[in-house]
């Protein structure tokens, strides 16, 4: 990890430094539709940037709190059935179905939280797999609800009674728009006060507790904010397909986020939209030529994690400074 | 995958997956190529008629896709690859049997090699995402195989989805009349606890209950199960006089050998869903499997002229035996072609192309098949099959034909 990066020496200094390339991809992105950017990549960019907020949220629990989810996946299932079971039993209005779906993922977090963070390292990574397991089993069977194995189809949504998010073109600027807003959302509080409290529970648990943190009531908060915006990410999901299947809380999907945070650099903050990019762009493009695109996507994390712990985002950092140092 | 497959341009597209594998270099290079050629428009020459099929090629469904996909190639192979004189393109794409995954190929060869037909798909679950999708789009789609009901019902009609594989019901419901009226009367059910499983016993039960059977137990075991003991040891004290059980695939291998290690099969008649005793389950079924009904769209011994030559020429093809899904893919090739040349070879637009889907009427391998306008679902002979031995061989015979079953949608 590189604690610079969490913690910068220069407060003030490395929001700017990450903000402005932030804003530069952001508004390319926004204006790439305009200039002609096919239709098929804003599909892409769309399933980037919603399991890039799937990944950040991940991070919040993996690079800050250092505690290792393999559930993750669960709360984003979550938040897309909630938005799929409300929109297709009630109402359709995302002015209700994405708070409450939002809500009713933290709702959930609450006492799976509560449970899980008394635990640590190994038993936390077993109890928030086996929660996964058991969303992944409730959608794949209760199938009233959920509509078991074959899915749930959620109805078009719309805004107090007027149909929107229609156009392909509509839903691209709605995602970048969330996203934008939750990426800004979480570098705010993993580089506040309460941030740097997380990387110090991080780093030495027992010390912060003797210094009279609250450790527990930290990690809970970390884990409800994590599970939130994995709900947010989901619902984005659902939007977007508009179909939800069981698949999406299966534990292979929240092991698939932690590789592409891993492959990313958990360190950093954005690793994860970093690693999430590599992953899928690689999984569509390999998948079209092989059907053994898993291997190469296989040794590509066994060479990163072997060579560059900290991530393609690490190595490219390194690649920098480097450069840097040579001409000074 | 972006497996091209045409006519024209054999040295270059006729690039197979395998191929490409055998050679790292290549792929590497066709990656990039591909990587650059995102953006460029497609190739000016005269466009050839792109077929985007969409199947499992990778994960626990890759068997039943590439039997799938070796029927569609095999039927567009034998029309030379053309229609009325316009050449036939063929993009492969791997869907992984998962719903995001394969929405994702699917707006892939629609929206980026825009496709002028959708063909394929195993998974109900992709089915259900699809149908919604091609409707809003408005391309044509016709699946070779998401069983499930509910995807074709009259209440989600859409002028554009259709099935030419077949429904779950109108497998296992002339399976109820049929062993009723063979006179057994106490019927123990089984099946994997998934969406599918119950769908067949009760399309299945509901005849059976009405023409006099009793369900005297049931049992669902999870998917993937490897151990039947517990789920046998309940059937046995149940004494039925018939098991129907919708097992398909490796639950259906075990099931079978275990039924038949556990003696069963001398008191108990096993019955089932067509896919507990197929052509890819036979092998590692072994003697178990003798004996076994079920029922199926088609059976390996359909006493055709039309089903002769296609399991010959598969057999000759391919060196194995052709599957339920071969012949799936084979027909909703048949189907796609025979629509495109009721049209004289182009597409002038999807509607039209949808409607000439929903006039065809075709001989198949499989007999008659034909499109229900109330449901776009097919219409079809459904057969009652016997796995028996023929030679060193295990195959299906026809027992008994229920012609043009119609799924009430």
């Amino acid at each position: 990890m590189t604690a610079e990066v969490i913690t910068p020496r220069r407060a003030g200094s490395y929001p700017i430094r990450i903000g402005i390339p932030f804003a530069v991809v952001m508004l390319l992105l926004a204006i790439g539709p305009l200039v002609g950017l096919p239709k098929f990549l804003q599909s892409l960019v769309v399933e980037i940037l919603t399991f890039s907020l799937l990944a950040l949220s991940l991070n919040v629990l993996l690079g800050y709190t250092g505690l290792v989810s393999l559930g993750h996946a669960a709360f984003f299932g979550v938040g897309g059935y909630a938005l799929g079971i409300i929109a297709s039993r009630f109402t359709p209005d995302i002015a209700i179905t994405l708070p409450a779906a939002i809500a009713a993922t933290v709702l959930l977090a609450i006492p799976v939280g509560w449970l899980s963070i008394r635990l640590s390292g190994f038993y936390f990574l077993m109890i928030t797999f086996a929660f996964a397991q058991m969303v992944f089993v409730a959608a794949f069977r209760w199938k009233r609800l959920t509509g078991g194995s074959d899915g749930l189809i959620i109805p078009a949504p719309t805004l107090f009674g007027v149909p929107v998010l229609q156009g392909s073109q509509q839903f691209y600027f709605f995602t970048l728009a969330v996203f934008a807003i939750c990426c800004v959302a979480m570098f705010a509080v993993v580089h506040s006060q309460f941030g740097r409290t997380l990387v110090g529970i991080r780093e030495n648990t027992a010390r912060m507790r003797a210094i009279g943190y609250n450790v527990r009531r930290y990690k809970l908060a970390a884990f409800l904010i994590g599970a939130a915006f994995s709900g947010v990410a989901g619902v984005l999901n659902a939007l977007f397909n508009l179909f939800i299947a069981p698949e999406s809380a299966h534990w292979t999907q929240s092991a698939l986020v932690l590789v592409m945070v891993l492959i990313g650099g958990a360190g950093f903050f954005v690793g994860p939209i970093v690693g999430t990019a590599i992953v899928i762009a690689l999984q569509y493009w390999l998948s079209s030529y092989t059907e053994y695109w898993g291997l190469v996507l296989g040794l590509l994390f066994i060479v990163l994690i072997s060579g560059a712990r900290e991530g393609v985002t690490g190595l490219l950092v390194q690649i920098y400074r480097r450069s840097h140092r040579a001409t000074p | 995958m972006s497996d091209r497959y045409s006519n024209k341009t054999k040295s270059r597209t006729r690039v197979t997956r395998r191929r490409l594998l055998g050679s790292g270099a290549a792929a590497g290079v066709a990656i990039a190529s591909n990587g650059f050629g995102v953006f460029s428009p497609a190739l000016a020459q005269a466009r050839a008629i792109r077929v985007g099929v969409l199947a499992p090629l990778s994960g626990v469904y890759a068997s039943l896709g590439t039997n799938k996909n070796n029927g569609i190639k095999m039927f567009f192979a034998e029309k030379g690859m053309k229609v009325e004189g316009k050449s036939i393109e063929l993009i492969i794409e791997d869907d992984e049997a998962k719903p995001q995954e394969g929405m994702r190929k699917a707006r892939k060869l629609v929206e980026q090699d825009d496709v002028d037909v959708l063909l394929g798909v195993i998974s109900s679950a992709i089915g259900y995402a699809l149908k919604e999708y091609v409707g809003r789009v408005k391309k044509v789609w016709v699946t070779t195989g998401a069983a499930a009901d509910g995807i074709f019902k009259k209440a989600n009609n859409n002028p554009y989805a259709f099935r030419s594989s077949l429904s779950v019901w109108q497998a296992n419901n002339p399976m109820g009349s049929w062993l009723s009226e063979k006179g057994y009367k106490r019927v123990f059910v089984t099946g994997a606890d998934y969406a599918m499983g119950r769908e067949a016993i009760e399309a299945f039960g509901r005849d059976f209950v009405l023409k006099g059977g009793t369900r005297v137990g049931e049992v669902f075991a999870p998917l993937g199960t490897s151990d039947f003991a517990p789920y046998l040891a309940e059937i046995k004290r149940a004494n039925p006089d018939l098991v129907y059980s919708s097992h398909a695939g490796s639950d259906a291998v075990r099931f079978v050998q275990q039924f038949g290690a556990f003696g069963l099969n001398n008191s108990i008649k096993l019955a089932g869903f067509g896919y507990l005793a197929e052509e890819d389950t036979f092998d590692a079924q072994g003697a178990a499997v003798l004996g076994v009904y079920t029922g199926l769209n088609w059976a390996y011994g359909i006493d055709t002229p039309s089903n002769k030559a296609f399991v010959a020429n598969y057999r000759k093809l391919y060196n194995s035996s052709p599957t339920v899904d071969s012949v799936a893919g084979y027909v909703g090739a048949q189907v796609v072609w025979e629509a495109l040349r009721s049209l004289g070879g182009n597409v002038p637009d999807q509607d039209a192309l949808g409607k000439a889907i929903l006039t065809t009427k075709i001989d198949t391998p499989r007999g008659p098949v034909s499109f229900d306008p109330d449901t776009r679902n097919v219409i079809q002979n459904i057969y009652i099959r016997e796995a028996v031995k023929d030679g060193a061989e295990t195959h299906n015979r026809v027992l008994a034909t229920y012609p043009s079953v119609r799924d009430p949608g």
